[in-house]
């Protein structure tokens, strides 16, 4: 259990408690570059870069904050922003959103790494084909662990639209991944 | 996660257990893909930026904002070609000093040498403010936290306000040296039309992108409007509105409001897209 909330945080930086934010961004910096980095395909230094701009929104509307309102689904409501207007940004300058060749992160003896990896790019390959709207419901729900009404909250769409989208979403995936194997 | 947890939750998100245990397989491959932690260097940087603004924003008293605004006033004084500087105190300089001649020789009036060399100057620096070739910096600027219509703004107020001070002291030094010319008339003769050419052209520079055409469109209007004082005995097929006459000049400053707000939403724009492109 942490010391202090998100929201007890957040309530120190909007009094200008250098420490508090220090805290809040150790506490998320990993997550959120989880989060973005599987958005983006596997593009690390993007979604680095997504992450910083996150934080950097979030303070420039820390004022708008209220206590206790939860912190979290709005953290990740400004990361899902982000990820979208790069996206836009990208079909506007008519650029490759994703990167071809991913950089997978995968951890072990050289020989389970090659299985391993071979097995995380087929992963990321199939959710990289997935619409984005599908994408970001099935990386909130089964890796931020997030609630629907969180999400709802997030995406700001009913929980009837968000179980839908993960319904149709894991059945392309599971679709494709027993395709390529 | 444990596989109950899982499961209850795929039944959730599905309202079907059989869909949700065929489901299962798909998460666990999912959760396979790790993403690589942060680096501490990455989150160390990270906090270093956000605590320096969390500083600014704790210093973002009155003061600071002004000190923030004489910072980029300071900024486009480097920006703003010299040549605009030294051409408004030539120009402004030989208009008093024509209108001193003149009127040492002819009745004064409100049309002085000076109400109508005052404008033109002022329109002229104006027009070079903005576009690609006054902008080789472009990219740099694009890099700072001031927005582009932050930057417009303050070399609107830099030229603008060094050819009123000049208009003011040549104005202040011909009340001075002639009795017959009051000065608060003579400015308000001037500072109209001034304003209202220099937000004219400072719209067409922005819509035009070209500083010359912007200049050839203000000094057409401005001698069309004046062709008949200029030249005796000229009639226009047309009639001109009298910009210096003192009843037009509550529309020529209504008109300079709507000319610039114009000027800086377009140019502002027009940034943000080359931001884009960029």
């Amino acid at each position: 259990m942490a010391l202090f909330s998100d929201e007890q945080l957040a309530l120190g930086i909007q009094h200008g408690r250098a420490d508090d934010l220090t805290l809040l961004v150790e506490r998320h910096h990993g997550p959120l570059l989880g989060f973005l980095y599987r958005m983006t395909g596997g593009d690390r230094a993007l979604a680095e870069d997504l992450v910083q701009e996150t934080f950097l929104r979030l303070l420039s509307k820390i004022d708008s904050y209220r206590y206790p309102r939860p912190l979290k689904p709005w953290l990740y409501a400004i990361a899902v922003n982000i990820a979208r207007d790069h996206y836009k940004q990208a079909e506007f300058r008519h650029t490759d959103s994703m990167p071809t060749q991913f950089e997978i992160s995968v951890a072990g003896t050289p020989e389970t790494e090659l299985v391993t990896n071979e097995e995380t790019q087929q992963v990321a390959t199939a959710m990289n084909n997935l619409p984005l709207l599908q994408r970001e419901v099935i990386l909130l729900r089964y890796f931020h662990e997030l609630s629907l009404d969180e999400i709802s909250q997030i995406l700001q769409v009913p929980v009837g639209t968000i179980k839908s989208r993960l319904s149709v979403g894991l059945q392309r995936l599971k679709e494709r991944l027993t395709a390529e194997r | 996660m444990n596989d109950e947890k899982l499961l209850a939750k795929l039944s959730e998100d599905t309202d079907s257990p059989e869909e949700a245990a065929e489901l299962l397989p798909v998460i666990h491959k999912l959760q396979e893909w790790k993403a690589p932690p942060p680096l501490l260097l990455e989150t160390t940087r990270l906090t270093e930026v956000l605590g320096r603004l969390l500083k600014a924003r704790r210093n973002s008293t009155v003061s600071y904002r002004l000190y923030l605004g004489w910072l980029v006033l300071c900024s486009q004084l480097r920006v703003v070609q010299y040549e605009i500087w030294a051409a408004s105190f030539i120009v402004m300089g030989l208009g008093t000093l024509v209108t001193l001649g003149y009127s040492m020789s002819h009745a004064v009036d409100v049309t002085l040498p000076f109400v109508l060399i005052a404008p033109v100057a002022a329109a002229a620096g104006i027009a070079f403010l903005y576009g690609p070739s006054v902008d080789p910096a472009l990219e740099i600027e694009l890099t700072t936290p001031v927005s582009p219509r932050q930057v417009l703004v303050a070399r609107l107020v830099l030229v603008f306000g060094f050819d009123l001070i000049f208009g003011l002291m040549g104005s202040a030094v011909l009340s001075l040296l002639r009795t017959d010319i009051s000065f608060w008339p003579l400015v308000s003769a001037w500072l109209a039309p001034m304003t209202f050419l220099s937000s004219l052209a400072f719209l067409m520079t922005t819509l035009t992108l070209d500083p010359g055409l912007s200049l050839l469109a203000c000094l057409g209007l401005w001698i069309l409007e004046n062709l008949t004082r200029l030249v005796p005995g000229v009639r226009l097929p047309f009639s001109v509105p009298d910009l210096t006459a003192a009843t037009t000049r509550p529309w020529l400053w209504l008109l300079a409001v709507l000319l610039s707000c114009a000027a800086l939403w377009f140019g502002g724009s027009e940034e943000h897209w080359l931001r884009k492109q960029a």
